[in-house]
């Protein structure tokens, strides 16, 4: 290769590297408005969206300032894009941390804001989505502040906090858009509410909103919803306390481990009857034993487990009725185990599932093991 | 041009060659006056012998150069003491039983004999005789042997090279002592006529790299060399490139480690850094001192090396495509306190990276360069107030002047990078600036590139860092134990490669 065609070839390379990269997005750190969170409502037929922004104030010690906007539009697009006409910065979407929908919005068809979500380059796949309980999903950012100044922050912090708590399923936006595209499976998202607490209002997390295809059909309250982390083999600790363990409401609770806490579902088919086995296995210690009961030989204890298991089968059975006749949405995922495991049989269930699942027989199995009794092995004596 | 260049050199050569001494010693005198014409350093020294009036000798030196003492007690006493009387022909007379010295030579031409001189030796004349003695008495100042202040280790010799040539050589042979370890000389400089040696061990070292080195030290033709810097900056391969493709090195333990290794040594008169051929990449990572200390720790210490080159050379160029452009990669608490940390400052974000840089750059270069008596204020002016002071008044960002500081700190573990470090830095700089993450791997490439492609006298450059085989992976990444190094680098010594016998173990029970 001669000298000039060398220089030729390395100057086209250098030109193409340079111009054919897509996008150019050079911008300074300190230039863009970044999105915290935002929330979406629907206002005689249009969008209107309040957005959170963080804005920083530099001085000697950086203070974080959260500033609310808000803006309409005919697309939440198009509503997010008129923000720039009394933010006067960019947006920037790529640490959003949560979406709150309005109910209104999640009935109809919840599918539509979230569309920019999971499309636009910015907002991450992994951003919380929320119900909104109250009558407009802006109300949520009409609460006050608590410790943290940015109250998107402070709603994310409050979801992802659920795994010792499981009071609301923490879904993020991909895992409802694998729900959403899956045959055999129903999708959900958590719940957020506005309480009085303290003689200030506060926000709420708690519950699950239940959805069939892509519109809003009820909700499951907090004690469902910690019931349906065991079905969907979410729960990750948490306790188990009061009703949920016994008949009797005792005040004993277990605290539940996340190693060998897992459920395990299985189709069985028998005959021309189809059925559910559901082996539900949990590892807890005991952590509260205010009743004084006596837990000390393998007898007692048995006893107990024994108890335990019987009442959370029970509460199982319940949810899964409950949601088969009132909502008829599958979601905790029946349809998709069968798929999995005995995909002939889906292929001639499918097109009726709705109606399968309504009937579906479920057998719940819960498999206990307490691991220990935490610092105190024998109940207190009450002395004189 | 070129050609009249040349023919007038010879013509040179030829006249000076034509000289000979002749009988009258008058005359030599003259003629090497006239020769050292307005240099008073020359000196002249004429005396007869007791028992021959008639026979008058001469001695010719440059002072300074010699040793006082032995030209007084080795030359002069003998001769003006001794009783023979004249049986014998004189100069064979004073050559074998007269003068005390280890090294006489005869000479009939001017062109030895004014080099002898020049080199510090002494002429001895005799009238009426056409022949005279070069005696050797060197005897200049010159430097102790001391730790070279560059390349200081805790472990380990401390001795290192001089300026003086001789004594450099000493050192070497005191480390081989083997017959095969040759020294070949040759003289370079056709104003300063340095003397060169190019060392290396017989079987060992490959025929073919020797050759090449004898043949390009062979073309070289300048007026001087006053170091070794100018030796290796004409013979070098890839002459564009910012990375070194020879070594050099001031400890005598270091080079005679890579002669081991088959490697071939240039030592040059009057400079203490000996210059080691072929030098490959993996060098720059190796210090002797990971020879002599355990093998886990000489590891680490490698790998640390290593990972200082990485992080001196990417880490401002990632920083800057970091946040510019890929600001979603960040965690949220970081990204709201690199923000808080700009705000206010009035440059762009690569604008502050590269002014930064180039402070440092400057501060690097003055401490190098000034008297130690003002070092204080230097690192008050550049701690406090090129560091504090810009910050607080919002010039630059904190964040930035960390990273700038972490590239300046990790540089000084590779210092034999230098320039290339600079270099490559601000290449990955400016393509990150440019096109960001993508820009910065599109750099890195080229720089691969580069580095596979260049070669040190037929060595890839890059030896051993693509092999999978763990044999040449002892002496790269990490430092492998020493019973492990049971073999030579392959290509640099290619006939005699095995370095310990294969018998199981014996490294270990000695």
């Amino acid at each position: 290769m001669r000298r000039a065609d060398r220089f030729l070839l390395a100057f086209t390379i250098f030109v193409m590297v340079s111009l054919l990269t897509g996008c150019w997005n050079y911008r300074e750190i300190e230039s863009v408005s970044i999105v915290a969170g935002a929330a979406i409502d629907k206002e005689n037929d249009e969008y209107r969206i309040t957005l959170e922004t963080i804005d920083i104030q530099a001085g000697k010690e950086a203070n974080l300032k959260s500033e609310i906007f808000e803006a309409k539009g005919k697309t939440v697009f198009d509503a997010i894009r008129n923000v720039i006409q009394i933010s006067g910065r960019r947006l920037y979407w790529a640490h959003s941390k949560i979406v709150i929908i309005s109910q209104e919005i999640a009935e109809e068809d919840i599918w539509k804001p979230l569309d920019f979500f999971l499309r636009d380059g910015e907002p991450r796949i992994n951003t919380n989505v929320i119900i909104s309980k109250e009558k407009t999903a802006k109300a949520i950012y009409e609460t006050e502040k608590s410790m943290e100044t940015i109250k998107s922050l402070e709603i994310y912090e409050g979801i992802t906090n659920q795994t010792s708590l499981l009071k609301a399923p923490n879904i993020e936006l991909y895992n409802f858009v694998n729900d959403l595209a899956a045959k055999g499976k129903s999708a959900i998202f958590p719940v957020i509410g506005v309480v009085t607490n303290n003689n200030k209002k506060k926000f709420q997390i708690s519950g699950t909103a239940v959805f069939k295809k892509n519109k809003l059909v009820g909700f499951l309250d907090d004690e469902e919803t910690k019931l349906l982390h065991y079905i969907l083999d979410r729960a990750k600790g948490g306790l188990l306390v009061g009703k949920e363990i016994s008949k009797k409401d005792e005040g004993i609770a277990l605290e539940v481990f996340e190693y060998g806490t897992t459920t395990k579902i299985k189709p069985e088919p028998k005959d021309d009857e189809l059925s559910m086995k559901m082996d539900v296995y949990i590892t807890a210690a005991i952590a509260e034993n205010g009743e004084r009961k006596a837990l000390i030989t393998q007898e007692e204890i048995n006893r107990f487990r024994k108890e335990v298991e019987e009442a959370i089968e029970e509460n199982i059975k319940a949810l899964i009725e409950k949601v088969q006749v009132e909502y008829g949405s599958d979601i905790f995922g029946f349809g998709s185990a069968v798929k999995a495991d005995i995909p002939k049989t889906w292929k001639s269930v499918e097109n009726e599932w709705d109606e399968i699942f309504r009937l579906l027989d479920v057998k719940v199995k819960v498999h206990l093991k307490i691991a220990n009794k935490a610092k105190v092995s024998q109940p207190i004596k009450i002395g004189d | 041009m070129l050609f009249g260049k040349k023919n007038k050199k010879e013509a040179d050569k030829l006249e000076v060659n034509k000289k000979y001494l002749k009988k009258s010693l008058e005359y030599n005198i003259k003629s090497f006056k006239n020769i050292f014409n307005n240099d008073e350093t020359l000196f002249v020294r004429r005396f007869k012998m007791p028992t021959m009036e008639q026979l008058e000798c001469c001695i010719v030196f440059i002072e300074g150069m010699i040793d006082v003492d032995v030209v007084n007690r080795n030359i002069i006493q003998p001769i003006l003491k001794n009783k023979f009387s004249m049986e014998y022909e004189p100069l064979e007379a004073l050559q074998n039983h007269v003068i005390t010295s280890h090294k006489i030579e005869k000479a009939t031409e001017m062109d030895p004999l004014i080099e002898g001189i020049l080199i510090g030796n002494t002429v001895l004349m005799l009238e009426g005789i056409s022949e005279a003695l070069i005696i050797t008495t060197k005897g200049f100042k010159f430097r102790d042997i001391a730790e070279p202040p560059s390349e200081k280790v805790i472990r380990g010799p401390r001795e290192g090279f001089t300026e003086a040539f001789m004594t450099n050589l000493t050192l070497l042979r005191r480390k081989i002592r083997t017959p095969k370890l040759k020294f070949k000389f040759l003289t370079l400089g056709t104003q300063t006529n340095t003397k060169i040696c190019i060392c290396y061990l017989e079987g060992i070292a490959n025929e073919k790299i020797l050759a090449e080195v004898e043949k390009r030290i062979g073309n070289i033709d300048i007026d001087g060399i006053l170091d070794s810097g100018y030796i290796e900056e004409l013979i070098h391969d890839s002459p564009l490139s910012p990375f070194k493709t020879i070594g050099s090195s001031e400890r005598p333990d270091v080079v005679a480690s890579r002669l081991l290794e088959g490697r071939i040594a240039v030592v040059t008169d009057g400079s203490p850094n000996v210059l080691t051929i072929p030098f490959l990449m993996q060098e720059y990572f190796q210090s002797n001192e990971d020879y002599y200390s355990d093998f886990i720790f000489a590891s680490i210490n490698r790998i640390l090396r290593i990972l200082g080159f990485l992080i001196t050379i990417s880490v401002t160029g990632v920083y800057v495509a970091l946040t510019t452009y890929h600001q979603e990669i960040f965690p949220t608490p970081l990204v709201l306190s690199i923000g808080a940390a700009r705000e206010g400052v009035p440059f762009p974000t690569v604008l502050e990276a590269i002014i930064l840089l180039f402070i440092f750059e400057v501060l690097r270069e003055a401490s190098v360069r000034m008297p130690d008596a003002i070092g204080q204020t230097m690192s008050i002016v550049g701690a406090l107030v090129l560091g504090q002071a810009a910050i607080d008044a919002k010039l630059f960002s904190a964040p930035m002047v960390v990273i700038v500081a972490l590239s300046g700190i990790t540089a000084l573990i590779v210092p034999r990078f230098k320039g290339a470090i600079i270099v490559v830095r601000l290449l990955l700089l400016f393509a990150s600036a440019f096109l960001g993450l993508y820009g910065f791997v599109f750099g890195i490439l080229l720089i691969l590139i580069h580095l596979f492609g260049i070669r040190s006298f037929g060595i890839p450059y890059m030896l051993d860092y693509n092999s999978l085989n763990f044999q040449d992976f002892k002496d790269t990444m990490i430092r492998a134990p020493w019973w492990y190094m049971r073999l030579r680098p392959k290509f640099i010594a290619k006939s005699n490669n095995q370095r310990q016998s294969n018998k199981k173990g014996g490294g270990r029970k000695s």
